[in-house]
């Protein structure tokens, strides 16, 4: 049986930013999470948006998320993704 | 002298705006969290200094409800650190607090209250818990259809265009797309309605008379699932199969029943490194139909045809969508936006194939390419977005009857809706 992960914010806000297509461009201290955006990190469409909602599911499995419960439009900041998840994952 | 002035007020009051940019404060968003009694308080800009009254747990009040309405209970705030890597101060908690399966479904209310000594005014930040937390219907957009977001594709189109010139005619041309998505799956992959339907797409004047003859008609049971991948380029996978579709051509009556399967390959976008506001995207795409014709016409475009002989139907799909844009600085929208798609269908079997040269029409029963090239340029400046401006440039040929599109360059209105509440799916493949 596969253990839940705790949903701390640092494990969502970790998920988020590596279920982008290009995580290596937040880059603390200078990139923030809640001045980056996911269009910042390569989220800029319709079709990047839905493989990005389904990389997050994937990763907080066996944790469950509603897709519309997700915030994963391009101007969605990585903080405010990230709340999402820890808000509405059951 | 007086223009110098302005300039000089204007200059600070924009220094003024990036200074507050990058001064910390808090966001106005609390979030508990499950497995420890913390509530996570947003911040924007810089972590506050070690003497700041942020981080004093006396600046900090708690209480906590099981309902909206209900009464309050305090907890105690034990201290209070800061999380810079999220963003977050957090309040560690004691006393009376919720069990750990409680947490996200209760009623938080935070009051942040410096002594008066402290410049910094007073705060009352809450939270809610979400529908789905609660196991409640969902509010926003109670409609079935929505207005589409930024850079969020249509699932339901419907565009005009009309054309009026000396010597012909009115000439209207449609084209109405649906993708309707269910959130139950199959096999994972979620079940769907699409429909592509084309009108007067290639009707040229001179135009005698003023009709409205559906060209090209494509619907059926569609199942779609997105895999994501993150390998190298290849960020996920688009996959939609449609099981059955029809292909139906009313000008020519005819008619397919057809079996399709498409893949597309979402690449990672591509990105100014300067312009982050400039990107491009490319997803190419493979697929194949499978079928059988049941609707023979006996003549197309006026050209009597013998098609006795043209039954089955098998042909490979190739081809790509390819987009180029500026988003705005918000990101809630594209400032320009230009996309394009190209099909290739390879028939292994005969099937009709219509070519024009000097106005003279034949039609053969032939395994050549059918190319298929689109491009569009969508414009909504006002904030009623289920009407665009579109322009549009087709060419080529598409089924059933792969009837040719020459060069046809359309401006209209596009009236366009979002399913609300929809599972997340890539744009439907055709």
């Amino acid at each position: 049986m596969i253990s839940k992960p705790d949903l701390t914010p640092e494990f969502c806000l970790h998920v988020i930013i590596n279920a982008t297509p290009s995580p290596g461009n937040f880059q603390p201290p200078a990139s923030t999470p809640s001045g980056t955006t996911l269009f910042d990190l390569g989220v800029v469409d319709g079709a990047t948006s839905a493989v990005f909602v389904q990389g997050v599911k994937s990763r907080i499995f066996p944790w469950h998320l509603n897709d519309s419960d997700l915030a994963s439009s391009p101007d969605t900041t990585l903080q405010a993704a990230a709340d999402s998840v820890q808000a509405n994952a059951f | 002298m007086r223009s110098k002035a302005i300039f000089g007020l204007l200059l600070c009051a924009a220094g003024s705006l990036l200074l507050a940019q990058d001064k910390f404060s808090l966001a106005g968003t609390v979030l508990p969290e499950r497995s420890a009694a913390v509530l996570d308080v947003n911040y924007t800009g810089p972590a506050p200094e070690n003497a700041s009254p942020y981080l004093d747990q006396r600046s900090w009040s708690v209480r906590w409800s099981s309902d909206a309405d209900g009464p309050t209970t305090e907890a105690s705030v034990d201290s209070v650190s800061v999380s810079t890597a999220t963003q977050k101060i957090q309040l560690h908690l004691s006393g009376t607090v919720p069990g750990a399966d409680q947490r996200m479904k209760t009623f938080w209310t935070v009051l942040f209250n410096p002594p008066a000594s402290q410049p910094v005014l007073p705060q009352v930040i809450s939270y809610a818990p979400s529908s789905t937390q609660l196991n409640k219907p969902k509010k926003g957009c109670s409609t079935y259809f929505c207005p589409p977001g930024a850079n969020q594709p249509p699932d339901v189109s419907i565009t005009g265009s009309f054309l009026a010139a000396g010597g012909t005619k009115p000439i209207y041309a449609f084209s109405a797309k649906g993708n309707l998505v269910s959130r139950k799956t199959v096999f994972n992959f979620n079940p769907g309605i699409a429909a592509d339907i084309e009108i007067n797409q290639n009707v040229q004047p001179p135009n005698n008379r003023t009709r409205f003859d559906p060209d090209s008609i494509t619907a059926g049971l569609s199942f779609t699932r997105v895999v994501p991948v993150q390998k190298s380029r290849l960020y996920g996978l688009n996959l939609q199969l449609g099981l059955p579709s029809g292909e139906f051509s009313r000008t020519d009556p005819s008619g397919n029943i057809i079996v399709s399967g498409m893949g597309s390959f979402v690449l990672t976008p591509w990105q100014g490194r300067k312009h982050r506001s400039l990107y491009a995207t490319l997803y190419p795409l493979i697929g194949f139909e499978a079928g059988h014709n049941f609707q023979k016409p006996s003549q197309v475009s006026g050209v009597p045809v013998n098609f006795a002989n043209y039954n089955g139907i098998l042909r490979g799909v190739l081809g790509g969508d390819a987009a180029v844009g500026v988003a705005s600085a918000d990101r809630t929208a594209n400032v320009f936006l230009i996309s394009a798609s190209y099909r290739v269908r390879l028939p292994a079997l005969e099937e009709p194939f219509e070519k024009s040269l000097h106005q003279v029409t034949a039609v053969d029963l032939t395994t050549k390419a059918r190319n298929w090239v689109e491009a569009d340029i969508n414009y909504a400046p006002w904030s009623f977005k289920y009407i665009s401006l579109t322009a549009k440039y087709q060419y080529g040929s598409l089924p059933p009857m792969f009837n040719l599109v020459d060069h046809k360059f359309s401006l209209g209105l596009s009236l366009q809706a979002v399913q609300s509440h929809k599972p997340s799916s890539a744009p439907a493949l055709k």
